[in-house]
């Protein structure tokens, strides 16, 4: 039993690394993919290949270290010029790399099967005919299909390309972790009998997710800890003498600056770079492009700005969809764009920057633009607005985040797979983040992505209705202004409007739900009203006062209140009471559908 | 020696009766606190509280059991912090008396008349004194009471 529990430990390291090695692999693989055969990066990618072939044996995913044989050995035929570095083998490289991608996330739950690599096996098979390839060393105990599961398997695979890849790895100069004792250890894992191993097949636990870190981060946090644990015990001693108020009030302020430096310091934990997923985005824009006939040119700028871990994972799928409608929607088939006299190569741009506390991602292509008079009619056809509307061009653009309002008639292969733009904004909301659009016919459209830095750190404005607090996420809204009566004005629907700066804003209360008098009579009251965008229109959103700006560390409610109210989390305040965090798109959202 | 008798029970008091809850559910219980509401929650859910510095649900006991609300008088009321399998929940009750321990051949099992027993919360009573028991975590479990209004409602 405790080698099963043993075995299900190294699998779920094994899935966390291989993970990390799959993301190096593809990146190093895009430069591959620029230098051909002869490019600096294939010891790198030997490297990770035979790891990933090694250490997913010694874990008994045999299937998977095979299969990882078979791709060394093409990458070796590619490099001995074996093999030309044709556009089928590129096509075919990507194709074996999603399939680890995907496998390394399929074994955390399912048992590794052949079948699955049966048809790339194929693949690369074919390849190797035409190449005739002469490894026959290496191929020496390749079975394609119906790989046998006996565990003696273990002991002599991966033995011949072992001295070689230990070579390379002492090539290398930057120190890997992997060192030549654990090769060898791989080998002497020990055997499992049969019926053990089926248990232990079954699943690998779903343990938590890790994070790698520097180990001078973690000193660092030791020395401002230890740092605070002496002026605490400084606070306590003055308090216990008796200190002046001065000195009490400099060793608080002293205490302040440290403990705001550890939060920092503890929130950086958590950050990762965004080129992870945009040099990901880079690939899924060439295949798109690629399947649809098109050329584009993919530019990054800001990839090494970082951003919390759990928003950076989570922005990929949003983010991927987006990609795909811009090379797929957006961008036009190279002819159209010559007689329309652009350059036949179609630019996707995708940038990262950061301004104050919110970091804004954008994706700009140079297409045909979103055609406005479409998704008009599509709306009025489907009866989302009306037809004597007067929607400003930004709010029509913005109505592709609707449900339903696709606008390519025949949904493609490519981005047409029933995610709409309506999931993309419920994505992006649920990171408290906003997504807006512009868009001029014939030159192109660009999203705008507005994000808090950090979820579970933020600024947020610390608000009252009546005699309740609330947070308002300073990323949510655009800005706060006094009301007077003088610009509010009751429209014919009976809805309440503002004019500000040139710009009509549709009055929002916090009606019943939240406050009991809040209604109608009040506006004649000194209040306040922030600006919030949402689907392209800007809402005012109206409470009493800011009580204060306040760096807000945001907690889980333990019930799902979320659905009820347009109410996002809680936190603690100062004075130990809790209070609770608008989620204002969601608000709006409810109250004007 | 350390491990808990099971045979203790924390005593409470709610419309003028006695009630009690196995103590080893309980966690502690806090007699100072002061709630936020959450605009759109149910009516038995009284707030959020901060318990050094973890967010608790407070529910009201008495209006969770359909016996009307309870008055919030912070000087009188307490809130029982119940341990449940996720996270703990805290429960209004209107006065707390004491923890005693009650041995077995006291405790009579309670069948109630015109209602499927799966779905009661009361468990047990007291011989003699009357003391109702309840099972807490049976009143807190909020996804069965939920079902439970709803197969009333329906």
């Amino acid at each position: 039993m405790e080698q099963d529990n043993f075995l299900l430990e190294i699998r779920h390291e094994f899935l966390e690394e291989s993970k990390d090695l799959l993301e190096q692999l593809s990146n190093t693989f895009l430069d591959f993919e620029k230098d051909g055969a002869d490019s600096p990066s294939m010891p790198e990618i030997l490297r990770v290949l035979h790891n990933l072939k090694g250490s997913g044996k010694a874990v008994e995913f045999h299937h998977l270290g095979e299969f990882a044989h078979q791709v060394e050995d093409l990458f070796i035929a590619l490099r001995d010029k074996k093999l030309d570095f044709s556009p089928p083998v590129i096509s075919l490289i990507w194709e074996v790399l999603d399939l680890f991608q995907k496998q390394i996330e399929a074994l955390k739950n399912h048992p590794d099967n052949a079948n699955v690599y049966a048809e790339l096996l194929q693949k690369i098979a074919s390849l190797d005919d035409k190449a005739e390839v002469e490894n026959v060393d290496e191929q020496e105990n390749i079975v394609f299909h119906n790989i046998p599961e006996e565990q003696n398997k273990l002991a002599d695979t991966a033995e011949m390309s072992d001295e070689e890849a230990l070579r390379l790895m002492q090539q290398m100069e930057e120190g890997t972790q992997i060192t030549p004792r654990e090769t060898e250890e791989k080998n002497e894992v020990p055997a499992v009998p049969p019926a053990q191993t089926e248990n232990a097949k079954k699943q690998v636990p779903t343990t938590e997710e890790t994070i790698k870190l520097k180990l001078s981060k973690v000193d660092n946090l030791l020395n401002y800890f230890g740092e605070q644990v002496i002026l605490q015990s400084r606070l306590n001693y003055l308090v216990d003498s008796k200190a002046e108020q001065a000195e009490l009030k400099a060793c608080v302020s002293n205490l302040q600056k440290v403990t705001f430096d550890l939060q920092q310091m503890t929130i950086n934990f958590r950050v990762v770079p965004v080129a992870m997923i945009f040099n990901r985005l880079e690939r899924i824009a060439r295949d798109t492009a690629r399947a649809t006939g098109k050329t584009i040119e993919f530019e990054k700028i800001g990839a090494e700005l970082e951003l919390d871990k759990t928003i950076v994972d989570n922005l990929f799928d949003p983010l991927m969809h987006m990609v795909r409608n811009a090379v797929d929607h957006g961008i036009e088939e190279p002819k159209q764009r010559e007689l329309a006299g652009k350059n036949p190569i179609g630019k996707i741009h995708i940038m990262a920057k950061k301004r104050g506390n919110i970091f804004i991602i954008e994706i700009q292509d140079d297409g045909k633009g979103i055609n406005k008079e479409i998704i008009l009619n599509k709306a009025i056809s489907k009866g989302l607005i009306k037809e004597n509307h007067q929607l400003s061009d930004a709010e029509i653009c913005n109505l592709i985040f609707h449900n339903g309002l696709s606008t390519k008639d025949a949904a493609t292969d490519i981005s047409g797979r029933g995610v709409g733009m309506d999931v993309v904004q419920e994505m992006i909301k649920s990171l408290h983040g906003n997504c807006q659009i512009t868009s001029e016919e014939n030159k192109g459209s660009k999203f705008i992505i507005e994000l808090p830095m950090s979820l579970s750190m933020f600024n947020g404005t610390v608000i009252s209705i009546e005699d309740k607090r609330f947070i308002l996420p300073n990323s949510e809204f655009i800005e706060t202004f006094p009301l007077n009566d003088e610009n509010i004005d009751q429209i014919d629907s009976g809805k309440y409007i503002i004019e500000r700066r040139e710009e009509i804003l549709e009055v929002v209360f916090l009606n019943n739900d939240f406050a009991k008098n809040f209604l109608v009579e009040g506006l004649g009251l000194k209040r306040i009203a922030a600006v919030v965008p949402y689907a392209g229109k800007k809402y005012a959103v109206i409470f009493d006062k800011i009580l204060s700006q306040e760096r807000i560390m945001s907690r889980k409610i333990p019930i799902d209140v979320e659905s009820i109210s347009g109410i996002s989390g809680g936190t603690i305040l100062g004075d130990g009471n809790v209070a609770l965090i608008l989620g204002l798109s969601q608000l709006i959202e409810k109250r004007v559908g | 020696m350390l491990e808990q008798k099971n045979n203790r029970y924390l005593m409470f008091g709610m419309n003028d009766r006695k009630y009690g809850v196995k103590l080893k559910f309980v966690k502690e219980v806090v007699s100072s606190f002061n709630f936020t509401e959450v605009p759109g929650a149910p009516k038995y859910f009284v707030g959020l509280l901060n318990i050094r510095g973890k967010i608790l649900n407070v529910i009201d006991l008495k209006s969770r059991i359909k016996k009307g609300d309870s008055k919030i008088e912070p000087n009188k009321n307490a809130v029982i912090v119940i341990e449940m399998n996720d996270h703990d929940v805290g429960v209004l009750v209107e006065e707390v008396f004491r923890v005693e321990s009650i041995e077995q051949d006291q405790i009579e099992s309670v069948q109630l008349k015109n209602s499927d027993n799966k779905n009661s919360f009361v468990t047990d009573l007291i011989k003699k004194s009357n003391i109702i028991i309840l099972d807490i975590r049976k009143v807190i479990d909020l996804d069965k009471l939920i079902q439970l209004e709803e197969e009333k409602s329906a």
